[in-house]
């Protein structure tokens, strides 16, 4: 099989005291690799919950999900932190880089936390700097970069392991809509060039366009 | 575990104020546990030395039996030949001084008042060394050339009202359990600083005391040894215990660690007042790193989701957390090692008056010492407690949702 995920009959219901909250109302769809798929919809809607179980964070209330094949629903915290350093990588709206550590330093941590065998971790993140092109800030911390610049060392760091898959939700929410093309084009790129499977959420209609699919959703349901 | 011991001492000094707050609280903490420990070693050398030079002095050597039984027939557990012992114990290396005991006791009358009395024939060269902190207050220390000299505690003196010049009788018992009389001339005052001495005690010439008791010239009830330094005590008390072995003598030891009842009192006394300290400062710490791991960790929420989100197990955020603990513990004995020996020397060094502690007469100067082993022990009590009390907080922070966490801003 080719998909990297597969979403199957997931539902969501999250408890607000004891009103039940549907987040999620049997949502099935798949991604293939090397795709770049967008989730539209308003706020409240459900995207971020959807990235959420897609990302391992979370779990369904019923219904499976499956990356690479491997169901994760069933699995415990701590396989499923494994799978996420193994097989995903996350970009934030609010980019979430660790301050006190330089670029190179937030870039290198995926693959600390997670040690590969016979890589050079150094390669590496000399590597995923220069494609998102930001080596010569590696020294640099956090505070001392733009938001676009941090939002492009969260994607270096969302990369360096190469993941199965990118989710990113709202990756260009807190930038402008100059700096947010860029994010977006960048991710196009590395999409293209490199086949990182990418899914990631967004309300705004100029970047919907750049996808190869658009998932809407509303009320918790895809349309 | 090194990302985690950098992101440690990185996240510890990016909040300077509060973590300079912490630091400052654990310092003083563990600089109180170096400065009071650092008194109470200096009272436990004080006592012990003056137990040692005026009273005990580092060994005694008896007949044996002595100890157990000696106090019921004195006269039956004497070392008969003194001058022959004094000859090989005076060669043994360390020893500064042997000098001869022979106690006894009775009453002390001016003719007019009589009271009871514990005294001691000594020979009076080899006291003086012994005695060296029971100053003579009025008057002269017991000579050789005059044989009826007595000297008396100043509490016991002044109870009679006498002074160097006045008559004395000391009535005794011989050793075969006849009354005997000794007239003597005061000779001097001495104070020791223990009131319990200078209350009841008098010294009289060793000869005197024979005669009195009606022994050989050779009797004595102990021999004391004063040494160059108390921990030299162990080495010399194994070489006479080989003496008495080669030379098949019946002969028993100790040693001032037997014999210091007051100095192991005080050490009772204080060592239960400076645990007390040691468990104020613990929990200072213990609530200090607490309240500061805690806000911490509120306030890194949700970089806290984010190494989550990242694959970081939770025994990996628990690491992350505890060394932090950890590392400000290792600051906050630094601090204190640093703060409390500045603090013990300049103490010292302004030389600040205390009162006579209780039993005492003699008011003192405060010295603190620097103890390597309080200081060692203040810099592990930052370290444990500063560990310890960060592992509820981690545990806390390895325990929160990452979903709720990513959001928390």
């Amino acid at each position: 099989m080719d998909d990297r995920v597969a979403v199957e009959h997931v539902s969501k219901t999250y408890r607000l005291g004891n009103v039940g909250v549907t987040a999620l109302d049997d949502v099935s769809f798949s991604v293939a690799t090397g795709e770049f798929v967008a989730i539209a919809g308003p706020s409240g809607s459900g995207k971020t919950t959807l990235l959420n179980l897609i990302g391992c964070l979370d779990t369904p209330t019923s219904g499976e999900i499956r990356i690479d094949g491997e169901a994760v629903s069933a699995l415990s915290a701590g396989a499923r932190a494994d799978l996420r350093a193994r097989k995903l990588g996350f970009v934030f709206q609010t980019f979430n880089l660790i301050p006190v550590l330089t670029a190179w330093e937030n870039v290198e941590y995926p693959l600390l936390i997670h040690p590969r065998e016979g890589r050079d971790r150094r390669a590496r993140v000399a590597a995923a700097l220069e494609q998102v092109g930001l080596r010569d800030r590696a020294r640099h911390r956090p505070p001392e970069l733009s938001g676009g610049q941090q939002q492009r060392v969260a994607i270096a760091r969302a990369l360096v392991g190469e993941p199965a898959l990118v989710l990113a939700d709202e990756p260009t929410a807190n930038l402008d809509s100059a700096t947010g093309r860029d994010i977006v084009e960048l991710m196009r790129s590395l999409n293209r060039e490199r086949r990182v499977t990418f899914v990631f959420s967004t309300h705004d209609p100029r970047i919907m366009s750049v996808a190869d699919r658009l998932l809407e959703i509303s009320d918790g349901r895809l349309r | 575990m090194a990302l985690y011991a950098k992101l440690a001492v990185r996240n510890v000094f990016r909040n300077r104020r509060r973590t300079l707050i912490t630091l400052a609280a654990m310092g003083f903490g563990a600089a109180a546990i170096i400065v009071f420990g650092g008194f109470v070693h200096s009272i436990y050398f004080g006592v012990r030395e003056s137990t040692i030079r005026s009273q005990v002095g580092h060994i005694q050597i008896y007949r044996k039996g002595y100890s157990e039984k000696g106090n019921l027939a004195p006269y039956d557990y004497l070392i008969a030949d003194y001058p022959a012992l004094r000859e090989a114990l005076q060669r043994l290396p360390h020893v500064r001084t042997v000098t001869a005991r022979l106690g006894f006791s009775g009453l002390v009358s001016t003719g007019d008042t009589t009271t009871a009395f514990v005294g001691a024939g000594v020979v009076p060269e080899g006291e003086m060394n012994l005695s060296a902190l029971a100053v003579i207050v009025d008057g002269n220390e017991l000579a050789s050339r005059d044989p009826r000299g007595v000297t008396l505690g100043v509490g016991l003196a002044r109870a009679f009202g006498v002074k160097p010049g006045d008559d004395l009788t000391l009535l005794t018992t011989t050793k075969a359990g006849a009354i005997n009389a000794l007239a003597v001339k005061v000779r001097g005052v001495w104070e020791s600083g223990e009131k319990a001495y200078d209350d009841r005690f008098l010294r009289v010439g060793l000869p005197e005391a024979q005669r009195v008791l009606d022994l050989e010239s050779g009797e004595v009830q102990s021999i004391v040894l004063l040494l160059d330094a108390t921990d030299n005590t162990a080495a010399v008390r194994a070489r006479i215990e080989q003496l008495i072995r080669e030379r098949g003598l019946d002969l028993e030891i100790r040693t001032w660690d037997d014999l210091a009842l007051r100095y192991h009192q005080v050490r009772e006394l204080f060592g239960r007042i400076f645990a007390v300290l040691t468990l104020i400062v613990s929990v200072m710490v213990v609530f200090g790193i607490t309240n500061t791991m805690t806000m911490a960790i509120f306030e890194r929420t949700r970089e806290i989701g984010t190494v989550m989100a990242l694959g970081t197990r939770r025994r990996g955020v628990v690491a992350m957390f505890v060394l932090e603990g950890f590392v400000l513990g290792v600051l906050g004995a630094l601090a204190g090692l640093a703060l409390g020996v500045v603090l013990a020397k300049a103490i010292s060094a302004i030389g600040i008056q205390l009162p006579p502690p209780p039993g005492s007469t003699r008011g003192f100067t405060v010295q603190i010492f620097v103890v390597p082993a309080v200081l060692a022990q203040a810099a592990q009590l930052s370290i444990v407690a500063a560990t310890l009390a960060s592992l509820y907080p981690a545990w806390r922070a390895a325990r929160v949702n990452v979903v709720e966490a990513l959001r928390h801003v």
